[in-house]
């Protein structure tokens, strides 16, 4: 059974933790989904059965394709407010469908244990540099907990990426609350 | 000055299907890691590592999500190593590697030239029967490929990237294809491994380029190792090359390495 996930955050960055919660003060529409993994042989089925969590009972407030079209405007406004930012986002697959243009350009990374490559550019680029690591839970099989963290550097664009992440997202019918980092979302970076 | 991307190593070991498939997630974890360990080992311990990548199209997400399973992964993997993985992506699916050039050419534009240990891992830990055939791609096929690279900075860079819409995505990449091409004449190009028919649909726009070897019939649709193993089967000269890969949702890359003089090369078959 998969257990919680927790991944590394940069060092010698600032960092923020939030919580997403559903934002129902306007009903969005959207059409029903689930992605179901080909399954063919009862050996497909044994199999899945190890992906699945026993015990997350976090709500899936985002599918797939509404998280990333998210992620993506939470990037463009990212683009407009810091010009030349670099962003790591440490993200889950699969993506069920082709990404939004916006999250493969050069500016962008995304992969497992980016901490290293923020902290990087931290410390060479002149430019702002935002990490965000996210456990939305987008499918049942996905033992996430509906919690955002963030890193950034310089300090003086913390407020900038707070303003940007942290607030009602009522086409996404979703809000992200600021919180105290939970007990264990995180492991000290190496 | 054009920026350079020269292999100074280059492996492929083909698996068998259901590799590493054992009774517990963190027991397959360890036992993939450690083989993918034992590649890296075998090829980077004459360089100096400064950047050490995994790329993937079919990795479980257990094993990228900071969970268990994916840190049983990671510790086995830099056990056999001899060093951790810096990072790892399976977002941008069988053209990963070109990505992963990309944010590598960046750093080396701050920092200077960098030696890059990539591998381009496909092996699906739990053996979903869906990764062995699709009408998509064809037949599949398993297999690390491990690559070093030295990844010399430059104004211009010998990669192009693009995602296009899944439906249209080989006919788009096949005119950035035969663009990168013209602008290199007489470079050989290593396509992916594809059925027949797209195959023929690809190369009808290089206009007579030189051609890697097809691995289709032997090796399948090797995900994003393809391009790499094209070159392997042809006991490749040093010199020029481009190498070119697609992935499903339409990202695809192309780039042009040059294989050094005394490059470590070797093509190697589990199954």
């Amino acid at each position: 059974m998969p257990e919680a996930m927790t991944s590394a955050m940069p060092s010698a960055m600032t960092h923020r933790h939030y919580r997403v919660a559903r934002h129902a003060a306007q009903p969005v529409l959207r059409p029903a989904s689930a992605f179901n993994f080909p399954l063919v042989t009862p050996r497909d089925y044994a199999a899945i059965t190890d992906l699945l969590p026993v015990g997350a009972d976090a709500p899936v407030l985002l599918d797939h394709a509404q998280y990333f079209e998210w992620l993506a405007r939470v990037v463009g406004e990212l683009r407009a407010q810091l010009p030349g930012a670099r962003i790591f986002l440490e993200l889950r697959m699969p993506s069920v469908g082709s990404l939004p243009e916006g999250l493969l350009r050069a500016d962008v990374l995304m992969g497992a244990e980016l901490a290293a490559e923020a902290a990087f550019w931290a410390a060479h680029g002149a430019a702002p540099v935002v990490w965000i690591g996210d456990r939305i839970r987008r499918e049942l099989d996905h033992a996430a907990d509906n919690t955002l963290a963030i890193a950034v550097a310089p300090p003086a664009a913390v407020a900038t990426v707070e303003a940007v992440v942290a607030r009602p997202w009522p086409a996404h019918a979703i809000t992200i609350v600021s919180t105290a980092p939970s007990p264990s979302p995180t492991r000290p970076t190496p | 000055m054009t920026a350079r991307l020269e292999l100074r190593a280059l492996t492929y070991r083909r698996l068998p299907p259901g590799s590493c498939r054992a009774a517990g997630l963190d027991e397959a974890a360890r036992a993939l890691g450690a083989l993918i360990g034992r590649e890296a080992a075998a090829v980077a311990s004459d360089h100096a590592i400064d950047d050490y990548v995994v790329s993937s199209t079919i990795l479980s997400a257990l094993l990228m999500d900071g969970s268990p399973c994916s840190r049983a992964l990671r510790d086995e993997l830099a056990r056999h190593a001899g060093r951790a993985v810096d990072w790892l992506t399976h977002a941008y699916e069988c053209a990963g590697w070109g990505y992963v050039m990309r944010h590598v050419l960046h750093k080396a534009q701050v920092s200077g030239p960098r030696t890059l240990l990539l591998q381009i891992v496909d092996v699906d830990i739990h053996d979903f029967t869906y990764w062995y055939a699709n009408p998509q791609w064809g037949e599949s096929g398993f297999g690390i490929s491990t690559l070093v690279l030295r990844v010399e900075p430059g104004e211009a860079w010998p990669l192009a990237l693009g995602a296009e819409a899944p439906a249209s995505a080989m006919v788009q990449m096949g005119r950035a294809l035969r663009e990168f091409s013209l602008a290199r004449r007489g470079v050989p190009v290593a396509v992916p491994f594809f059925r027949e028919a797209s195959r023929k649909l690809l190369l009808k726009r290089l206009d007579g380029a030189p051609v890697h070897a097809d691995g289709y019939a032997r090796f399948g649709h090797s995900f994003g190792s393809d391009p790499w193993i094209s070159v392997l089967l042809g006991a490749p000269a040093p010199g020029k090359t481009i190498v070119n890969s697609l992935a499903l949702y339409g990202y695809f890359s192309i780039a042009e390495v040059e294989i050094a003089r005394g490059a470590h090369l070797q093509l190697s078959a589990d199954a």
